[in-house]
């Protein structure tokens, strides 16, 4: 993604609407779309990711069974299979695991949000600082990302969370701690080839500021594989918090989290087999369609990284 | 060269230096009290003093950090509460399992993935390369634990095919010890049950650990190899003669496992985290299910000792890694 | 005209390329021949075709998209459009050889020097024809021989050497050893020296036209040097557009080009001497080759052209003294191929 160099007001000229003034990025805006379009599996991806937003957005105004959704326990109802009345069938307590999983979908947004953007806002600038400045300060912030990078991140994690206490919140808290790394690492490769590109010597030639050096040149360029990581780990993040979950560390019962419904669900195999396989399948579309939608994303901005 | 290996190892000393003060902060700066997290939940308060002065948790940070270090250098890692050993011994205990797992799965990834991979790449837009691209997108979405309990829905519950957990069956003894390695150790003992035995418990934990992996290398090797078989090298060796199995297996190959064999470190690393997810539900008896049935039990030191091991070994690893590359490549050597 | 059989005959050859966009035209009906021992040259701007007519040869162009769409390659009698991969794999180094452009990319970066060359050894002599099999000679040794007859110093060290540990030169040179491991009849050099330094530049051509001499080879030169080509060829073919315009002997092409093409290629070539001139192109650029003009492909740039060029193809025709020129200017005999 290339931008043009920011341009030297002309006292004389009329002004230009925004629309005027950004008509390259716009019609670089429309290419990438038509590029994205013609892509089938990212397409799929999008769809998938689409769905996933709208439910979360929508799902307290169309569950079937408001009430099941925090926890309301009817025991007659208790481990039906899937039917009419109830798609997923119920669990143990009688509620209908439709409703719980799309109440899941928003909490599985909100932790994909948070962790994804606690990593992007930490790792970018530090990866942009290290990038730029070079020297100690290059040093020190790579060898602490090398070290972190170095251990598994979901065991890193678990370290963090038995140390902070067992709860969704410690697991999102040690998970965003364990994904900024990711990015320091991207960022910083990419703004050192930005670096000795003709046009940010030319900027500095011309007496920019280091501030509007980054905020104008680096940045902007460094979006594209940020957005492609991003995208991806919007599903990784959703992954790994569902994995803390299964294995107890995460969320807890009552609250409606994939992996902790899976948890449970384990204990009724095979007979009660709809309790885990449905949230699982959840996670795999979920996942999948931001993975898509990445590598989509990734063809977009470099068609060459692909093998075609 | 040797200047080399010798500069990686003098790196990897300072990455271990580097995880023993993470995983130090983590224990020691926590909100959770260090001494009330090491004596576990339901200790009483004067062995939560005892600990404490015992561990010299009552003195400066830095001084407990070379505490620490000390520590470590002599072996001490600790004591699970809730085993009773020590961590160390638990650790040795069971990190045969967890190594013997994730290598069976390693090897399965890697001995599928390449050959899949390379045909991909021959076959483009045949409909086995869209089989395989559908298996290779999926693999990394799939969450393991549930994949697990899939298969062992599928093939342990319904069908039978396949023991639902566990290293061995009741009636099997472990073979004499030689490398802890159930199956080295069967063969090497000549149990040929013995060996039938543990193949079928690892099968169905080593295909769920190596699908991700699986999925990763195909896809990498397939895009490199594509890449390799439209390099004009190749179109030389076509034009001198060689043959077409030749061109692809060899010359071809050779250019694209380089990249490969990196994906294959860095897979190497979400295995050991995926292991921990694999043998919980296997009941696998490894670092990984220790690791868990720590963490559940608010039992500290041992997550600690865990993390450092899982470090090391996949900081070891890259470090194979590193040095693969420099054997593969000669461009790398120079560079050396 | 003798009646000898040409060593290698193509015959009015047309290829297509398939594209999205359509079928490209890429050779509009090629007649080249040669005979045993002979040296051609083609020259031509880039995309002309000149690689592309060679590549044909040895049919080293992917065949989906690429496509015969009629005209034969015969060599020693064989029509090679037509001949099965296994059958072209004889052909391939022990018949034909190809020493292409570019050293360093088409030399595999991980293997050695040795092992490349002595794999193209090993396969030329599974694919040979058990009748014509050589002495038993090791691959090291016959390796070590074709080192030494390409003038490389110490063969023995150059053996484990990699591509990237050599000098442009030298990998020429392992190049040119790899295409002469199969005793071929015919060489193919395509742009051979295009990525060398001038002093390596005429070094290699030197020992091209030296191995002709020793081993009586045929040579086909491409390149888009007439200068080069001058040096080691008798014979000089000019291609334009996927289509051959003139065919003649060097003095006679080099003396009197009768092809406003071929007129318009030497008078480019700078002069060091004489006063300062203005630098003469050949304004314009090569047809769009998804919908070619009916006409002689060089209409648009040509500054002889008449009205007849514009609507009809000129044939390749004898303008005497062995000089071929299609161009309506010169109306003669029309001839489809060489001999008979």
């Amino acid at each position: 993604m290339n931008t043009a160099l920011p341009e030297l007001s002309d006292p004389g000229r009329p002004s230009e609407s925004w629309r005027e003034r950004h008509a390259s990025s716009i019609r670089q805006m429309r290419l990438y779309w038509h590029t994205y379009r013609r892509n089938a599996s990212a397409m799929v991806g999008l769809v998938l990711v689409v769905i996933f937003l709208l439910l979360s957005l929508i799902s307290p105004w169309i569950v079937p069974y408001p009430a099941d959704a925090t926890g309301a326990v009817h025991m007659a109802d208790k481990l039906l299979p899937p039917s009419a009345a109830h798609w997923f069938g119920t669990d143990e307590v009688g509620n209908d695991i439709l409703t719980r999983l799309l109440i899941g979908t928003r909490l599985s947004l909100e932790i994909a949000v948070i962790i994804t953007g606690v990593a992007t806002i930490v790792g970018v600038p530090l990866g942009i600082l290290a990038g730029f400045r070079g020297g100690w300060t290059r040093e020190i912030i790579m060898r602490v990302t090398d070290v972190f990078l170095s251990v598994p991140a979901l065991v890193l994690a678990i370290a963090i969370v038995a140390a902070l206490g067992i709860g969704i919140v410690n697991a999102i808290i040690a998970l965003s701690l364990v994904w900024w790394p990711g990015y320091v690492r991207l960022v910083e490769s990419k703004t050192l080839s930005l670096k000795g590109e003709a046009y940010v010597e030319a900027a500095r030639l011309a007496g920019a500021s280091t501030a509007r050096i980054l905020f104008s040149h680096i940045l902007p360029n460094c979006l594209s594989p940020i957005l492609v990581k991003a995208s991806m780990d919007m599903g990784m993040a959703i992954l790994a918090a569902a994995s803390l979950g299964f294995i107890g560390l995460g969320a807890q019962p009552p609250t409606p989290e994939w992996g902790a419904m899976i948890s449970i669900g384990r204990n009724y195999l095979p007979t009660w087999w709809w309790y885990a396989t449905f949230p699982g399948l959840a996670i795999y579309l979920t996942v999948l369609g931001f993975n898509l939608m990445g590598d989509g994303l990734r063809d977009v901005f470099d068609p060459k990284s692909r093998g075609r | 060269m040797a200047l080399y290996i010798g500069k990686r190892m003098a790196f990897l000393i300072v990455m271990l230096v580097g995880l023993l003060i993470v995983t130090f902060l983590i224990s020691h700066v926590a909100p959770g009290d260090p001494a009330s997290l090491a004596a576990g939940p339901d200790a009483p308060p004067e062995m939560v003093e005892q600990i404490r002065h015992e561990y010299g948790l009552d003195k400066p940070l830095p001084v407990q950090f070379v505490l620490y270090l000390e520590g470590i250098l002599h072996g001490q890692l600790g004591q699970s509460v809730r085993t009773g050993h020590p961590v160390t011994e638990d650790l040795a205990e069971f990190f045969p399992a967890t190594f013997e797992l994730v290598t069976v799965s390693m090897l399965i990834a890697i001995l599928l993935g390449i050959p899949l991979g390379m045909l991909s790449a021959v076959k483009q837009n045949h409909w086995f390369d869209h089989a395989t691209r559908i298996v290779s997108v999926s693999g990394v979405a799939v969450p393991m634990f549930w994949l697990g309990l899939m298969l062992q829905l599928a093939l342990a519950l319904d069908l039978g095919w396949l023991p639902l957990s566990g290293r061995l069956g009741i009636m099997s003894a472990p073979p004499d010890p030689v490398t802890h390695l159930y199956l080295i150790d069967s063969l090497l003992a000549g149990q040929w049950d013995v060996f039938r035995d543990a193949l079928s418990h690892i099968i169905l934990p080593a295909v769920t650990l190596c699908f991700p992996a699986l999925a990763s290398i195909i896809r990498v090797n397939r895009a490199e190899m594509i890449e390799a078989l439209g390099q004009d090298y190749i179109v030389n060796a076509r034009a001198q003669g060689i043959g077409p199995f030749r061109t692809v297996a060899v010359y071809a190959l050779k250019n694209a496992f380089l990249p490969t064999l990196a994906m294959i470190g860095l897979r190497y690393g979400w295995m050991l985290g995926g292991t921990i997810l694999v043998e919980s539900v296997f009941d696998w008896p490894g670092i990984g299910l220790y690791a868990t049935q720590s963490a559940i039990a608010q039992d500290f030191q041992p997550i600690m000792g865990v993390t450092l091991l899982i470090g090391a070994n996949f900081m070891i690893a890259n470090l194979l890694v590193d040095l693969a590359y420099i054997w593969l490549d000669p461009r790398t050597r120079e560079a050396a | 005209m003798t009646a000898q059989l040409p060593l290698l005959s193509i015959e009015d050859l047309h290829l297509d390329f398939d594209t999205f966009d359509g079928a490209l035209h890429v050779l509009d009906g090629i007649n080249i021949a040669l005979d045993a021992g002979e040296t051609v040259g083609i020259v031509g701007e880039t995309g002309c075709g000149k690689s592309v007519t060679v590549r044909s040869i040895l049919r080293l162009l992917p065949m989906p998209p690429a496509r015969f769409s009629s005209g034969a390659i015969r060599f020693k009698g064989r029509d090679l459009a037509v001949a099965s991969e296994r059958d072209m794999r004889r052909i391939r180094g022990l018949e034909i050889a190809l020493i292409p452009q570019d050293p360093m990319s088409y030399l595999n970066p991980v293997f050695t020097v040795g092992q490349q060359l002595m794999d193209v050894i090993r396969a030329h002599a599974r694919n040979r024809p058990r009748d014509k099999r050589p002495a038993e000679k090791s691959a090291w040794e016959k390796a070590i021989e074709l080192l030494t007859q390409v003038h490389l110093p110490h063969p023995e060290k150059q053996l484990e050497a990699y591509p990237h540990e050599l000098s442009g030169g030298m990998r020429q040179r392992v190049l040119i050893a790899m295409a002469l491991a199969g005793q071929p009849s015919l060489l193919i050099a395509d742009e051979p020296t295009t990525a060398l330094d001038v002093t390596i530049q005429a070094q290699i051509l030197r020992l091209i036209g030296d191995l002709v001499d020793r081993l009586g080879l045929a040579v086909i030169l491409i390149s888009h040097d007439i200068g080069v080509v001058a040096k080691v060829c008798r014979r000089i073919v000019v291609m334009y557009a996927g289509t051959v315009v003139e065919d003649a002997s060097a003095e006679n092409l080099l003396d009197r080009p009768l092809h406003p093409y071929t007129q318009g290629l030497l008078a480019a070539i700078p002069k060091l001497r004489g006063d300062n001139q203005q630098l003469s192109g050949i304004p314009g650029s090569i047809p769009n080759l998804l919908q070619p003009p009916d006409g002689c492909r060089f209409y648009d740039r040509c500054p002889l052209r008449m009205d007849v060029c514009r609507t009809t193809k000129p044939p390749l025709v004898d303008a005497g003294g062995g000089q071929r020129v299609a161009c309506h200017l010169y109306p003669g005999p029309r001839q489809e191929a060489r001999y008979g």
